[in-house]
């Protein structure tokens, strides 16, 4: 690890100086100065909000500083849009992959810059040619590029987003949340990648919400917070905590909350070998009152199917049955009246299980308008009493229920789609990658509330991507794997063998748990030589 | 923000549109003295209230997130059948009204089908459907003109009682019915809610498709009850009558602020905007311009509402 | 070391083949995504055709030919440019409108050929100006594409009332007897389909068109990519308004008249014969090959419909179902499609 006054002499290629922007009054950015140093890998962290992506849009041109500047080297730097701040050098793989899915990756890779022939058209086979000598450049031997982007896994579209950056051969790579679907290996070969741009003098930018990897792989650390940079730190010269601390500004004194329940002996849930879609196989599992189940496992393990089929939104095969009583969940009608509520985040954070235009009021009632009913009409009164007690023990936002949804914070209104079910009576809670690029103070509160409704006896089924959680929230965890459960294990404090990060990630990329994964100190290397996710 | 706030923005799109009508009714006014005597004013009243009609069906469909370009030939065959069964016996409306207000049910609910259930876009599916209503009407007729209205029409279309149209009356009672619906009951949130945000609704349990259906229903029926009274006041039915309706239903849509994307809009909006049209359409003659400029007003109409309402809508959530 | 990563992969892509194994491989590749409906469309062309020619001998002849060709040209071309704006993911109804203009301008202005010419620019111009009015009300003031042509239809279609109200005109008979004549053996008619392809041979493979396919893709991926949104769009409504333009002189050679309804009647076809073509409603996918074979089913129905003596009427009922039909063939062959790649990746 190169030592402080290394870093001190290394060239500055990048350097934001005062930038400030702001939107409708919210300050994203206030006077933030940055810099990317030559040969350096520097880590940008932050909670959601905390102004990274914009700093990051800043500096590619897809928004405009309301004041500060921009230096690349001593020139300013001022580029129009990502496309031409690659031309000059400057190469951001964005967090929302912007891949276009009808057309292939090689022409995703060299859009708008195609080889032309001399009928100004695109000259397809030199471009084959240019992606295959790009691809083994780099080390993605298993991309065709002439496969649509559109019949990709997201895995796939994040590595191919990569390359298009590489492509450009940049002296500055920004990789904002560029891990987030990627698979151990996938996230070692990027590792590895960056290290040699880094030994070759480039700068790389590395933006993550996973502390462990940020660690991994920085030499420096900067932290925004508030739209403000909070400090810059050589890597080692923070402890955890205290880059937490910082992201926070004050202590948080605990992420995962104190384990007081155990679950009771009652199953609420049993399923037995369901199956749906191409990718859901046959799962059996028990889930108890008051028990938070967590589900891991790579992308596009059928963990997906699992909680759509739970809810009825796909059609499933196999047995389900709430409470002793076998039910046929074929619409999301069927699932809340059988007791179970879901909460789903989509890959694309797009639509958040919300209705921002509507107030917390309307959003909360929804499913359950036909307990205010009266003449065909709605009892606003009824209404209100009826939602009441939930803004109030959920504490949401300033508890006012005529406040537009759309007005609150990231957390808020997880709460409030959560809200919506417990009005339904549902036993059953079903949170899909709830805690999906959400800032860590955010991630406390959705947990102190998972933990409260399992005290409160309600029955959650967690799918995360974020192996820490795993390890420290639900009761117990299982692993998916083509299709089916390879795997359990239980809490982290709770036994012996408890899980532990490195015995998920070993069971997710190749099913049975060996003796010698034991050793393993760096996640990432499959189980089975050979063995592809 | 708080609901509060949103409906008093609502409201004054709302007014914004009746000022309109205002404005034009003055001007008509200044034009040509006469302009604002009760008869013109009960039959301008009359004009809109059949944009209105056909406008609140449409503001059904576009709330719910789509459209229906299928209005001009449902309230056209609405129209010719009722003349052509009734052949000018009153008696017969008995059982003609409910049969064609089926008929119209049974096209509305394949358009609804076709939308929500085989996921065809709007545009495309009551496009199609409106080839359909026209090429099997014109079959029928054999592209021959129209008959005569029966007199049960002709009355419930031109009576007045003392100074107020029965017409009016009736176009009170579908508006407030409306407004009752959508702001109301169950139906009308969950009608906002699938018009916001289809997924999410239908994650609250809310059943979309039948939501979808139901306002193809509506908007089929709105128009087939609109050729019916069109018939009875202009006297009979002839080819074409259903015309000019698509353009007045979007555009008296537009004027009165419901958002094409849908999730947000009202009646009373749509009401004015109709007023709007039907003030307009008056005054053209008056100055002298032929129908073509009808059509040209119409689209830049159009244009204008939506171009201001999406003006002002950038401006309130300027967040980016 | 490098990691070797896995995803996408086909059997053995890695490998060395012969060049000519690749080429079909990655024919065999692609055609899995887009290639296919348009094929399906000529599939259906050509069983219409067989059928049409069962029952009116001598369809097959090269001058028969020419006559089917010469009737759709005019749909055909506003299909060329109707695609184009589908590919964005939008649609332009106002392409009735256009014509309808068009074709009033042409019967009112052509009396001799120098008047013929210029004013041929003129239209051409026109339609070229009205796409591009489109194209900025869509794409700078992100006005709903349905809502905007729709309005603009309006438009156009009262100005055509106002410089021929009813049906009528007449144009110089060498321009309207152009289309009739043949060259070298081929229709004249042939000929310009031939020639509307090629360009769109070309067209689809500049980095323009790549803009346009981008732009309906995935906008905000394209707008990151780089792609100037605004002027991708107006050059898209702006192809569409020419074609309407050049649809309006084709309807003209061939009726020696304007109509001021003439494009009315025409919209539904040239969307149908889009989707028939294999173009997606949602942007992205579609090429004017499947297009034309789209028109010229639209125009065999019709002459089918009339070879059995069926009322013409039943044409306007037959163009609503099978527009209907064709989306739902289409979102069907995709859902199919993404069932078969969905293991893959």
């Amino acid at each position: 690890m190169p030592q402080l006054n290394q870093i001190g002499q290394r060239e500055r290629l990048l350097t934001a100086d005062g930038l400030s922007k702001a939107f409708a009054g919210v300050h994203a950015l206030q006077e933030v100065s940055f810099d990317v140093r030559g040969g350096e890998v520097h880590a940008l962290l932050g909670e959601n909000g905390a102004g990274k992506s914009t700093l990051v849009k800043v500096i590619s041109g897809v928004l405009r500083a309301d004041s500060g500047e921009v230096r690349l080297r001593d020139e300013p730097f001022a580029p129009r849009d990502p496309g031409a701040s690659l031309a000059a050098g400057v190469g951001v793989v964005f967090q929302e992959l912007p891949l276009i899915p009808d057309l292939t990756v090689m022409e995703n890779i060299y859009f708008n810059r195609q080889p032309l022939s001399p009928l100004g058209t695109v000259a397809r086979r030199r471009m084959r040619a240019r992606a295959d000598e790009l691809f083994a450049s780099i080390g993605l031997a298993g991309i065709n590029p002439t496969r649509q982007v559109r019949d990709l896994s997201v895995a796939a579209r994040q590595l191919v987003a990569i390359a298009k950056v590489l492509a450009a051969d940049p002296d500055i790579v920004v990789l904002d949340e560029a891990t987030s679907a990627l698979g151990p290996s996938e996230v070692a070969w990027l590792f590895e990648r960056t290290r040699a741009l880094a030994a070759a003098g480039k700068g790389i930018v590395f933006i993550s919400h996973r502390l462990a990897e940020a660690d991994e792989i920085s030499d420096r650390v900067t932290v925004l917070r508030n739209g403000r940079n909070v400090g810059t730190w050589t890597a080692g010269e923070i402890s955890p905590d205290g880059l937490i601390s910082a992201m926070l500004g004050r202590r948080l004194e605990q992420l995962y909350p104190e384990q007081h329940n155990t679950p009771s002996d009652e199953t609420v849930l049993a399923v037995r070998e369901l199956a749906a879609g191409r990718r859901l196989h046959g799962v059996d599992f028990d889930l108890r009152r008051g028990e938070i189940l967590g589900v891991c496992g790579l992308e596009g393990q059928g963990q997906l199917e699992l909680f759509l089929s739970l809810y009825g939104v796909i059609r499933s095969r196999g047995s389900i049955a709430v409470e002793g009583e076998p039910r046929r969940l074929r619409s999301p009608r069927d699932a809340l009246r059988a007791g179970l509520g879901l909460a789903l985040v989509p890959e694309d954070r797009k639509n958040e299980g919300i209705l921002p235009t509507l107030s917390v009021r309307e959003n909360i009632s929804l499913p359950s308008l036909r307990r205010v009913r009266r003449l065909g009409l709605i009892d606003r009164s009824a209404e209100r009493q009826l939602i009441a007690p939930v803004i109030r023990d959920l504490r949401i936002g300033r508890e006012d229920p005529e406040q537009l949804v759309s007005d609150l914070s990231g957390g808020n209104q997880q709460k409030v789609i959560v809200g919506k079910f417990l009005l339904t009576g549902a036993k059953i809670l079903l949170f899909y990658d709830l805690t999906r690029g959400v800032d860590v103070g955010t991630k406390a509160e959705i947990f102190k509330m998972m933990e409260q409704l399992a005290a409160e006896g309600y029955a959650i089924l967690f799918y995360s991507t974020d192996l820490a959680e795993l390890v420290n929230v639900p009761h117990r965890t299982c692993v998916m794997f083509d299709g089916r459960i390879v795997a359990e294990f239980a809490r982290a404090s709770a036994a012996q063998d408890g899980a532990t990060q490195e015995k998920l990630v070993a069971a997710m990329v190749g099913g049975t748990l060996r003796a010698d994964d034991e050793a393993r100190a760096v996640p990432g290397e499959p189980a089975e030589p050979g063995g592809q996710p | 923000m708080t609901t509060v706030t949103r409906s008093l923005s609502r409201n004054r799109t709302i007014l914004f549109g009746y000022l309109l009508v205002v404005v034009l009714a003055i001007a008509g006014e200044i034009v040509s003295s006469g302009f604002l005597r009760i008869n013109h004013i009960d039959e301008l009243i009359i004009t809109g209230g059949f944009i209105a009609l056909v406008g609140v069906g449409q503001t059904f469909v576009i709330l719910s997130g789509g459209v229906d370009l299928s209005i001009p030939w449902v309230l056209n065959a609405a129209a010719v059948f009722l003349t052509l069964w009734a052949n000018g016996d009153s008696a017969k409306t008995i059982w003609i009204v409910p049969v064609l207000l089926g008929g119209a049910a049974v096209i509305g609910a394949v358009n609804g089908i076709g939308v929500a259930f085989l996921r065809i876009p709007p545009i495309i599916m009551t496009l199609g459907m409106s080839s359909v209503v026209e090429g099997g009407l014109l079959l029928v007729t054999n592209g021959g003109s129209g008959q005569n209205a029966p007199g049960a029409a002709v009355y419930l279309a031109t009576h007045r009682w003392g100074p107020v149209p029965v017409l009016a009356v009736l176009w009170l009672a579908v508006l407030v019915a409306s407004t009752v619906i959508l702001s109301a009951t169950p139906f009308g949130r969950r009608l906002y809610a699938t018009g916001l945000n289809r997924r999410v609704a239908a994650f609250a349990g809310v059943n979309t498709q039948l939501v979808t259906v139901t306002v193809y229903v509506i908007s089929s029926i709105a128009a087939a009850l609109a050729g019916i009274v069109l018939a009875g006041y202009v006297g009979q039915s002839y080819l074409g009558m259903g015309d000019p309706y698509l353009f007045a239903s979007v555009a008296a849509v537009a004027i009165g602020g419901t958002s094409i994307l849908g999730g947000s809009g009202s009646f009373i909006g749509t009401t004015a905007g109709a007023l709007a049209l039907a003030v307009l359409a008056a005054l053209l003659p008056i100055l002298g311009l032929q129908p073509a400029a009808l059509e040209i007003v119409y689209g830049c109409v159009i244009l204008g509402a939506v171009a201001l309402s999406s003006a002002r809508k950038g401006q309130r959530d300027r967040t980016d | 070391m490098t990691a070797s990563v896995g995803y996408g992969a086909q059997p053995g892509a890695g490998d060395r083949r012969p060049p000519v194994r690749q080429v079909a491989a990655d024919v065999w590749a692609r055609s899995r995504s887009a290639d296919v409906r348009p094929a399906a469309a000529w599939v259906l062309t050509l069983i219409l055709l067989f059928i049409y020619a069962g029952l009116q001998p001598g369809t097959l002849s090269t001058s028969s030919l020419g006559i089917l060709a010469a009737d759709t040209l005019a749909l055909a071309t506003l299909g060329l440019g109707q695609g184009v704006v589908i590919l964005t993911a939008g649609i332009d109804l106002s392409v009735g409108g256009v014509m309808a203009l068009g074709t009033t301008i042409a019967a009112t202005h052509f009396t001799g050929t120098a008047t013929t010419l210029l004013w041929s620019v003129v239209i051409l111009a026109i339609g070229t100006a009205a796409g591009l009015i489109n194209g900025v009300l869509v794409g700078r003031l992100r006005l709903q594409p349905f809502i905007v042509t729709l309005a603009t239809w309006s438009i156009f279609d009262g100005i055509a009332l106002y410089v021929l109200p009813t049906a009528g005109g007449q144009v110089p008979g060498g321009f309207s007897g152009w289309i009739n004549g043949s060259a070298a053996g081929i229709p004249n008619s042939i000929w310009v389909l031939i020639a509307l392809v090629a360009v769109w041979l070309w067209f689809r493979r500049t980095r323009a068109a790549r803009r346009i396919y981008a732009v309906g893709s995935d906008r905000e991926a394209a707008r990151i990519a780089g792609v100037r949104i605004v002027p991708t769009l107006m050059t898209a409504y702006a192809i569409s308004g020419l074609c309407a333009g050049g649809a309006a002189l084709f309807y003209v050679m061939l009726t020696a008249s304007g109509d001021p309804t003439s494009g009315d009647g025409l919209i539904l076809p040239s969307v149908a014969a889009v989707v028939i073509g294999g173009a997606s409603l949602f942007g992205g996918q579609g090429s004017f090959v499947g297009t034309v074979a789209g028109a010229l089913t639209l125009t065999l129905l019709g002459d089918v419909i009339f070879a059995v003596h069926l009322p013409s009427y039943w044409t306007v009922l037959a163009d609503g179902l099978l527009l209907i039909a064709a989306v739902l063939a289409g979102t069907g062959l995709q859902a199919l499609q993404a069932r078969r790649a969905g293991g893959g990746a």
